[in-house]
């Protein structure tokens, strides 16, 4: 009787609970008190981790996700735990096996850099040839802006940057169907949460 | 003019397939007297070839099989998937009549907002494993667009396409030489109407061919096409270059449409940067959401270690603690069913879908013991026969129904929703 969008509520609220255990213990035992936005970033961190677990490293922007908080300090703990403990290190280690090289922000410096190189030369040109010929600009402008969108994309996806753009519609897909899910589980906490407060 | 096209792919062939595989095909041309041998051993060359190329199981080479004995005309192997040659043009036309609505009834009948969600996150988790009998075409279809998707080093797709339009020219050419009356009749209308819809109807085809060859295939396991067939249109241009940008083009556009159905709101726009605006607004509201509902979380929660044991472990059943004697174990028996689950992962890590059984039972058996404890409550106010029903379809909405009435609209409107998922996908 259960829909594939359920179970993968449960998986991620089974995750999330683990994450977020696990972060408390830490936290309990270095410090006593936190403030709101910390909290507020603990719990979309361990969110975003479970549900990036939940995924099992099955797509890009899951195993970017944990690649990146496995690389950032304090957070080795949580994956571990969330990716399923000791009993199981092959999953976790398939999963950071795709992670990015420690170059990949020069890379993307050194991309940035040529691409301004391009885009004032081509300026310069079009510039020359201004008067040519109107169909060819609305093609070009179309194309620019298309362009344009599949790069905001990119960067709006976690790990969106490394995808071509045919996985990259795919894997925006399954982010969009991930992150729904994700809201509509906190959406419930976030209710029942407040309806315990009230009385 | 339409002889001299194949010829020149079937050259192509032959200098791109390799030696052996060329020289095969000559020798299969001009022998037919010999030819179930032959075919055979052919066969076998052949599928050794494209499951280099394409990522090879045995569907493919069973399919290669079958084109090439179609293509000699004998055409009798007892493969299901293996079509004669003559009968595949009128087939072609078939599966556009026949299949293509049957796909969009799948569209329409279910692919609410959620329903494209279901599909498309059972679509990613059956990726590695053999898919239930239900959704059986259309995740197949997803695997193939998946793992085509994965393995997009793209000259070994380009290679793809390549051979798969050289195949089909040589067959072209066969059935020119057979049938070159009924192509002078029809004329280049046929033609172009053929070549007009065929990457969609090869996918149909191939959709159809794995939904007939599941039922005796089960054994060996993953029928796969894994090839795509490519036919130019009268003027486009036919080399590798720009038959596989046509082929990335169309796949875009399919996953296009998909999204279309899943971010609300999208239905009406047309084109594809409307469409990528629309989606990355619908992203990035998300998120927002997403940042929102945490930051949410954290004013209503003054410590960190809230959880969902916590919610409704406590809290929520203060007023009918002693009635509830199980209920401090269930918890203990969540985490019981998660340490399970770990367990039978480590067992079966390839076999995902293994993996959500038990876990499926674990979780009906939790939902049991959950109708259970709630006919222990004699609270009629708060518990009602309908919210019962509810809880025990959903594990899910307990969180939110729990605590009160107000919420039973709340899961009652995203029940029927499930319920309709329920007869369309499903699990089991």
């Amino acid at each position: 009787m259960r829909t594939p969008v359920m179970l993968m509520k449960q998986e991620f609220i089974k995750k999330w609970t683990i994450a977020l255990n696990t972060t408390c213990c830490k936290v309990s035992s270095s410090r006593k008190e936190m403030s709101v936005m910390e909290r507020k970033k603990v719990i979309k961190r361990t969110a975003a981790i479970a549900m990036a677990a939940t995924r099992r490293g099955s797509t890009g922007w899951s195993r970017a996700i944990i690649a990146d908080e496995y690389d950032r300090k304090n957070n080795k703990l949580v994956i571990e735990a969330v990716m399923g403990g000791p009993q199981n290190p092959d999953e976790l280690k398939n999963v950071l096996r795709f992670r990015s090289p420690s170059s990949s922000i020069f890379r993307q410096k050194v991309i940035k850099r040529s691409k301004r190189i391009r885009r004032r030369r081509s300026a310069a040109t079009s510039m020359s040839s201004k008067s040519s010929k109107t169909a060819v600009k609305a093609t070009s402008l179309a194309k620019s802006i298309l362009k344009k969108q599949t790069q905001l994309l990119k960067r709006l996806m976690p790990g969106g940057e490394a995808i071509d753009e045919c996985c990259l519609i795919e894997e925006a897909l399954d982010y969009i169907v991930s992150l729904k899910a994700q809201v509509d589980v906190m959406n419930k906490l976030v209710i029942a949460a407040e309806y315990m407060k009230k009385p | 003019m339409n002889r001299g096209l194949p010829e020149m792919m079937l050259h192509c062939l032959n200098t791109s397939v390799g030696v052996s595989g060329g020289a095969e095909l000559t020798v299969l041309e001009r022998q037919r007297a010999h030819m179930k041998w032959q075919q055979q051993q052919q066969g076998l060359e052949y599928g050794n070839v494209y499951s280099v190329l394409a990522v090879g199981d045995g569907g493919v080479e069973n399919q290669f099989q079958g084109q090439l004995c179609g293509e000699s005309g004998v055409g009798q192997v007892g493969h299901p998937m293996v079509k004669p040659e003559t009968e595949l043009d009128g087939a072609w036309t078939g599966f556009g009549n026949c299949g293509m609505p049957s796909a969009e009834d799948f569209m329409s009948c279910g692919y609410a907002d959620d329903a494209a969600a279901e599909y498309s996150y059972q679509m990613a988790k059956t990726a590695s494993c053999p898919a239930p009998p239900p959704i059986l075409g259309e995740t197949s279809e997803g695997k193939d667009s998946i793992l085509s998707g994965r393995t997009s080093l793209g000259g070994a797709k380009k290679r793809k396409a390549e051979k798969a339009t050289s195949l089909k020219a040589v067959t072209d050419k066969d059935t020119n030489e057979k049938k070159i009356q009924e192509w002078a009749e029809d004329g280049e209308s046929k033609i172009t109407q053929q070549n007009r819809s065929t990457i969609s109807k090869n996918k149909k085809k191939g959709e159809a061919s794995a939904d007939t060859s599941k039922d005796n295939s089960k054994v060996s396991e993953v029928p796969r096409t894994d090839y795509i067939h490519v036919r130019a249109r009268r003027g486009q241009a036919t080399d590798s270059h720009s038959l596989a940008e046509r082929v990335r083009r169309e796949k875009i556009s399919e996953r296009m449409k998909y999204l279309q159905e899943l971010v609300p709101g999208c239905n009406k726009i047309t084109g594809k940067a409307g469409m990528l605006d629309e989606i990355i607004n619908y992203v990035q509201s998300l998120q927002r959401q997403v940042e929102f509902l945490s930051m949410k979380l954290a004013t209503v929660n003054p410590q960190l270690n809230f959880n969902i044991e916590s919610l409704f472990g406590k809290e929520v059943f203060a007023p009918c603690t002693s009635s509830y004697p199980t209920l401090g174990a269930l918890s203990e028996m969540a985490n019981q069913a998660y340490t399970q689950f770990n367990q039978l992962e480590v067992v079966s890590p390839g076999l995902e879908l293994r993996n959500y059984q038990p876990d499926m039972g674990l979780q009906r058996q939790l939902s049991e013991t959950y109708v259970d404890t709630t006919s222990f409550n004699q609270n009629p106010s708060t518990w009602d026969a309908e919210l019962q029903n509810l809880m025990a379809m959903e594990f899910q909405g307990r969180s939110t129904s729990y605590p009160s009435q107000p919420f039973i609209g709340y899961t009652e409107a995203n029940d029927p929703k499930d319920g309709d998922l329920n007869q369309n996908i499903h699990i089991d």
